[in-house]
Parts: C-alpha cells; sequence; structure tokens
C-alpha cells in the first residue's frame, strides 16, 4: 500500500484511540486500560516474525528471533496481568452498599 | 495461506482490538474484552506464520523464540503481586520499545526486498524513526521501572542545562539522520544508525530520570503511548497495516490518558514530557538536595484506640488513600472499617487523587479488590469542597496528593498541583510509616497543623488495631 494510504489508516486509528479513552473510560478502568493497552502494543510480534520467515539463515533472523522471545513474553505477561485486574474489578460491577 | 487471507486475518484482529479496548467502557463488555485481545493476538500472529513471508523452515525457530517467550512472560505474570503491578507495566513497555527497536534493526540489515530511490530513502526514514522511538521507549521504561520498584531514588534528576542538552540531543539525531539517508551503502549507515540509538537510549533515561514521584502515573501512560507509536512505526517500515494501526490506537490512547492527566492536575503536558515540574525547579533542586528532612515543626502522635474513638464519634468522614496503602496490603481492613462505620450511620467516602499510587487508577483497582463499593469511591474533583463539613479525613499511606505547599508555595516542586483540602476536615490523620519525605521528596505542612494527628506505624497493623478498637 502506498505511504500516503498508510498515513490516512495512521490518523483514523489515532482518531480512534482518542475517542476511545475521551469519550468512553471511566476512571475506574484505567489500570486495566494500560495494560490491555500494553499487551496489544506487543503485536510487534508480529513484525519480528515476518523477520524470522525467510529461508536462508541470516543475521537478521537471530534479531528477530531476539524480538520475538520479547514480545512474546510482554504479550503472555500483558494479558494474564489484564485478567488478574479484571478479576480485581469484577465484584464491583453489581454489588450492593454493605 | 495467501496474501489477501491474512490481510483478512489482520483486519479481524485490528477490529477485535479496537473492541477489546473499547469494551473497557462497560462492566458488561469488559469482562469479554481481554478474551477478544487474546483472540486479535492469535489471529494476528497465525496470519503472519502461515502467511506469505514466512517458510516452513523459518516456524521451527519462530515456536522455539515464542514458547521461551510464552513461558517466562506467563511465569511472570502469575507470580507478580499485585503492589508491584506498576512495575510490571512498565516492563512491558520496555520488552516492547525493545522489540520495535530490534526489529529495525533487523530490518536494515534484512536484504530480501530491496528497494530504489525514494522509495529507499522513505524506507530508511521509517527505519531511523521505528529505531529511535524504540530505544526511548525501552530505555525509558527501564527507568521508569527502577523507580517504581523503589530500585531507583523517586526524587527528580535535574541536570542543570537539561532543556540544553536534550536539544543538543535532538539537532545531531537529526543531523545523523541526514547522514543515514544519504549514505552510499548499508555498512556507511550503520555508523549513524548506531550513534543514533545510543543518543536515543541516553534521552530515554534522562527524560525518566527527571521526573518526579508525584508524575509518575503520568510517565507509566506516557511510556504506554511510546509503546504504542513504536509500533506504529515498525508497522511503516515493514509494510505491515496491522502494526500502523494497532500502534495508532495504542499511541493515541496513551497520549490522550497523559494530557488529560496532565490537565487534571493542572500541569502543562509538555513541561512533564521535557521533565522536571514546570515551575519552580530552580528551587527545588536546593530543597530536595536534602537526604533527611529536618521536621519544621512539632507533630501531635495519636494512637489507634483514640482513632477508633474519632471515627466512632464522626458523623462524615473521608478516606485518602495512597501507595501506603497498596504497599501495606491494608486495603482489606480498610474496607472491614468502612462495613463498620457505615453500619452505624456514618458517612463514609474514598477521595482518589488522579494521581494517587503509581498508576492512573491504581487506588480504584485495590478499593475494587477489597470489594468496596465503588458508589463511595468519588474522583477529587468530586468532594474536594466537602471536607470542611467532614469531621475526619484519614489519610493513609499518602502523603504529596494532600501537601497543602501545592497551593500555598510557589517554590515547591509540586507546586501548582490539585491537592486534596483534608487540612480543612475537623480532623485529620496522617497514617504514615514514619516522618521520612514522600516519594517526591517534599516537606508536608500538613503534618504539623493544629488539626492533624499522625498514626505513626505499619498502615496494616495499625488499621487492625483500629478496627479491634471500633468493634468494642
Amino acid at each position: 500500500m502506498p505511504v500516503i494510504v498508510q498515513l490516512v489508516a495512521f490518523l483514523l486509528a489515532c482518531g480512534a484511540g482518542v475517542f476511545l479513552v475521551r469519550g468512553a473510560l471511566p476512571l475506574k478502568q484505567r489500570t486495566t486500560f494500560l495494560s490491555l493497552a500494553s499487551a496489544i502494543s506487543a503485536v510487534v510480534i508480529v513484525g519480528a516474525i515476518a523477520l524470522v520467515g525467510p529461508k536462508e539463515f541470516s543475521s537478521s533472523r537471530l534479531l528477530g528471533m531476539l524480538a520475538v522471545f520479547f514480545a512474546s513474553a510482554a504479550v503472555f505477561a500483558s494479558l494474564i496481568l489484564t485478567q488478574r485486574l479484571k478479576e480485581g474489578l469484577r465484584g464491583t460491577s453489581g454489588q450492593e452498599p454493605t | 495461506m495467501s496474501a489477501s487471507l491474512a490481510t483478512v486475518s489482520y483486519i479481524g484482529a485490528t477490529i477485535l482490538f479496537i473492541l477489546s479496548l473499547g469494551g473497557l467502557s462497560n462492566p458488561e463488555t469488559s469482562r469479554r474484552g481481554n478474551w477478544y485481545g487474546i483472540i486479535g493476538m492469535a489471529l494476528a500472529v497465525l496470519a503472519t506464520v502461515f502467511g506469505p513471508r514466512v517458510t516452513g523452515g523459518g516456524i521451527a525457530w519462530i515456536v522455539i523464540a515464542m514458547a521461551i517467550g510464552a513461558t517466562v512472560g506467563l511465569y511472570a505474570a502469575k507470580k507478580v503481586k499485585m503492589t508491584q503491578m506498576p512495575e510490571l507495566v512498565a516492563l512491558m513497555h520496555s520488552l516492547v520499545g525493545f522489540a520495535a527497536c530490534t526489529v529495525g534493526f533487523a530490518s536494515y540489515i534484512d536484504s530480501s526486498t530491496v528497494f530504489t530511490g525514494a522509495e529507499k530513502a522513505i524506507h530508511e526514514m521509517e527505519i531511523y524513526i521505528g529505531i529511535l522511538i524504540g530505544a526511548v521507549t525501552f530505555s525509558g521504561s527501564v527507568i521508569a521501572f527502577g523507580k517504581l520498584s523503589g530500585k531507583i531514588n523517586g526524587k527528580p534528576l535535574l541536570l542543570p542545562a537539561r532543556h540544553m542538552i536534550n536539544l543538543a540531543g535532538l539537532l545531531v539525531v537529526i543531523w545523523m539522520g541526514n547522514v543515514f539517508i544519504n549514505a552510499e551503502s548499508a555498512l556507511g549507515g550503520v555508523f549513524p544508525l548506531i550513534l543514533m540509538t545510543l543518543i536515543a537510549l541516553a534521552f530515554g533515561v534522562h527524560m525518566v530520570m527527571a521526573i518526579g514521584g508525584a508524575d509518575m502515573p503520568v510517565v507509566v501512560s506516557m511510556l504506554n503511548s511510546y509503546s504504542g507509536w513504536a509500533a506504529a512505526a515498525t508497522g511503516f517500515m515493514l509494510s505491515n497495516d496491522l502494526l500502523i494501526v494497532t500502534g495508532a490506537l495504542v499511541g493515541s490512547s496513551g497520549a490522550i490518558l497523559s494530557y488529560i492527566m496532565c490537565r487534571a492536575m493542572n500541569r502543562n503536558f509538555i513541561s512533564v514530557i521535557a521533565g522536571g515540574f514546570g515551575t519552580g525547579d530552580g528551587g527545588s533542586a536546593k530543597k530536595s538536595g536534602d537526604a533527611a528532612q529536618e521536621p519544621v515543626g512539632e507533630v501531635v502522635p495519636v494512637s489507634a484506640v483514640d482513632t477508633a474513638e474519632l471515627l466512632k464519634d464522626a458523623k462524615s468522614v473521608i478516606i485518602v488513600p495512597g501507595y501506603g496503602m497498596a504497599v501495606a496490603q491494608a486495603q482489606h481492613t480498610v474496607y472491614e472499617i468502612t462495613k463498620i462505620l457505615r453500619e452505624r450511620g456514618v458517612n463514609v467516602r474514598f477521595g482518589i487523587h488522579p494521581v494517587a499510587g503509581r498508576m492512573p487508577g491504581h487506588m480504584n483497582v485495590l478499593l475494587a479488590e477489597a470489594r468496596v463499593p465503588y458508589d463511595i469511591v468519588m474522583e477529587m474533583d468530586e468532594l474536594n469542597d466537602d471536607f470542611p463539613s467532614t469531621d475526619v479525613a484519614m489519610v493513609i499511606g499518602a502523603n504529596d496528593i494532600v501537601n497543602p505547599g501545592a497551593q500555598d508555595d510557589p517554590d515547591s516542586p509540586i507546586a501548582g498541583m490539585p491537592v486534596l483540602e483534608v487540612w480543612k476536615a475537623k480532623t485529620s490523620i496522617v497514617m504514615k510509616r514514619s516522618m521520612a519525605s514522600g516519594y517526591a521528596g517534599v516537606d508536608n505542612p500538613l503534618f504539623y497543623k493544629e488539626n492533624n494527628r499522625m498514626l505513626f506505624g505499619d498502615a496494616k497493623k495499625m488499621l487492625d488495631e483500629v478496627l479491634a478498637a471500633i468493634k468494642d
């Protein structure tokens, strides 16, 4: 895809991000949001995988593997952390004051 | 798998990510939010692994690297205590930054696709920017991790010429960028690239070292945003639309969150990013130089039993939690006390400062974990005016966020920051382990006020005693 189209997609996504937080994020959920966003930004793993892919063995493959390792750790750790945060918050959504 | 199937999967993954982040706005959908994220990630990874760029031979390597990474990640996330959660999030950001940076280098060395002319220049600029953002994110997050876990001092490191230093670094980076793009061969481009990386790493370190304790929650959300930009930059360099869009989503949402928090603290966004506290940093370098804070007056201690009496006799109570409550894991006892007081007809509310704790929403998570009803957990703006009509304000392990110096003293490093006006209540009780200064290294005039009492000791232990006394 030409760079111009990529830039447009980029800007649209930025707008979506702004809207998500400004319009709709309750204060209680900020920590969970950060944790989930961390997990999602670890999607760079996709880029790293693409670099490990090609047939010939090369230094870029080694670097790619390193990146895959770190990104996978980030993905799994962040998702588990988000799950733990959600479980912590789950108790209050329908709670009657005692 | 054909390229178009991969593209469709990417679109699906993007939609799932948007849904998962957006789902947090609603208690019903937020439960599914994490699952959408997991499925989206799985979809993205599978689409790439079975996609056009990866060959059979490569898959084995990928699986090995992922398996090791996954094991490490799972283990760390399961074992970590909730109080260590902020530093773990910072660590995640550093991993993503590192991965982005590494991918940048790998992409540069990779000779499988060849660009020419203008495309080559654009591609190289994308690599340059990608590595730059990745490096800053990485080193900044590592320092954030250090500060949050206490390994590095919370006080801001304010070098005398720090704005000049940053500016100089920026200029060299731009200059190197020019050299890099005009380099004749791949080898010729390596030097400017490495120099830029070193400067970027140094900038990341410098930037976060210059930010003090009270601003850490903003830093965490800022670094979250940077990790998103790093992912987006990687996307541009690899022409991967999923990365571009997802990275932009994370980057912009983190940026807005940081901006909102800065506004809530009445602090200038740019000055927080540039480091330091914006106003009054000339005075702070001298003042926060004292390691041991000498008490500037007398404090009146109070016992747990007397505290219980004060609480029992009160008609309205506001509790202000801080990081100390998290460290002492006192939130459950706080809930018990709250429950009993409410049964006795006392109006108990919680006042949460936007930067209480070490991460946005930190206090909310702790109180929710302790099953405190969310309708009595209020934001600072909602109840700051109610302190004069409150009988007892209890500050648990918080310091900078209840410091009147922010309002009265223009030289204070936290000057201008909105604080919870606990001293306006009839009586304020501050729970602290000792008279040591808070995270930002600032003395707190609240302690010496007439109507303030200090309840010294470990928060959980003292609160257990208060609870026992209340039950009688």
